[in-house]
């Protein structure tokens, strides 16, 4: 790998090197991405997510006590401003952190370009599953793939509940997938 | 990795939030802009207090937000008010003192100033990301403030 680590690139960023700062951008992008729209937040305000956070970051340039957990704290940062913006929304944000199932059911625009029908169904799968399943899910999906830490904090969980939430998810996806292929769901009985 | 059973499956999910919610390149673009906010001799003065988290239940959805940005010798009380589509922006510097007042935002920032009890204000704030800058006559660097999406 000829990658700088996150470290060296945030020390750099620091110093004032605009590239080191695009290339921090081009790594964690996706996760602080992936983060607000696991919350369910329109394009516009995932996109405000996304720029208060890395704003938050320039700010904190030089001041992060552990710059090789920069992912998390990103994610952390995210998921703050996700929450405030839910509030500010006046959504309900109790339920948020919750596994409760979301039953709105209402297909995503994003839903008709995928023209696969599996993909379609999977899709549609994901965004009725628990709202914390759906960030986990979409943090993990994002590429690179994000380290247990990074993803702890993207959910305000503990390290070490990811991976059995993790297996829960993927299992709530599964079956939620399952039920609309319409296969048989003695299929799954095995995973549960 | 625990649950291999499981890895096609994400790989699958990747494939398919690739396709279907991929980050617009738009977004991308204005987190690599943000670049240019980097201010190098500024204290910060974090975000510690606002009523939209703090007060959720209570809220009622036209009242004022109130937030607070604490620095180690300046603390900073903000009120925004929706006045349309836009904000209108009071203040308060604890201690009070003269003070030059930059509320800044992508793409634009206006002046304001405090008076003698350290209040301050500004109308016409565009409902985006803003931090303030704060100068207190005599100061040798400035406070910002964490940025908010107001």
């Amino acid at each position: 790998m000829l990658e700088r680590d996150t470290a060296e690139l945030l020390a750099a960023a620091g110093a004032g090197d605009s590239t080191a700062w695009d290339a921090l951008v081009e790594r964690y992008a996706r996760l602080v991405w992936a983060v607000a729209r696991g919350f369910a937040l329109s394009a516009a305000d995932a996109a405000d997510v996304s720029q208060t956070t890395w704003l938050r970051l320039v700010e904190h340039l030089g001041r992060l006590r552990e710059p090789e957990h920069l992912g998390g704290w990103l994610a952390a940062t995210a998921r703050h401003e996700c929450l405030r913006i839910l509030r500010k929304n006046g959504r309900e944000v109790v339920g948020v952190d919750a596994d409760i199932d979301v039953e709105s059911g209402e297909p995503t625009p994003e839903a008709v370009i995928l023209d696969n029908e599996r993909d379609r169904l999977l899709w549609q799968s994901l965004g009725e599953i628990s709202q914390r399943c759906q960030v986990l899910l979409r943090a993990l999906a994002t590429t690179p793939p994000p380290s247990y830490q990074d993803v702890s904090a993207a959910l305000g969980m503990p390290v070490g509940s990811i991976g059995p939430t993790r297996a829960r998810c993927l299992d709530h996806l599964k079956k939620r997938l399952d039920l609309h292929v319409g296969t048989s769901q003695r299929h799954t009985d095995g995973g549960a | 990795m625990a649950e291999p059973a499981f890895e096609p499956l994400l790989a699958e999910l990747r494939n398919v939030v690739d396709q279907a919610d991929p980050i617009p390149e738009p977004v991308v673009a204005a987190a690599k802009a943000v670049f240019t906010w980097r201010t190098i001799d500024a204290e910060l003065a974090e975000l510690v207090a606002d009523s939209f988290v703090t007060a959720a239940g209570t809220r009622t959805a036209d009242a004022a937000r109130l937030l607070t940005f604490q620095a180690d010798d300046t603390e900073v009380e903000v009120e925004i008010a929706a006045t349309g589509a836009t904000r209108r922006i009071t203040g308060q510097l604890v201690p009070p003192g003269p003070a030059e007042i930059t509320i800044r935002w992508a793409g634009g920032s206006v002046e304001a100033r405090t008076d003698a009890l350290g209040r301050f204000s500004a109308d016409n704030v565009p409902a985006l990301a803003v931090s303030l800058s704060i100068l207190r006559r005599g100061a040798g660097r400035p406070v910002v403030t964490s940025w908010v999406s107001i």
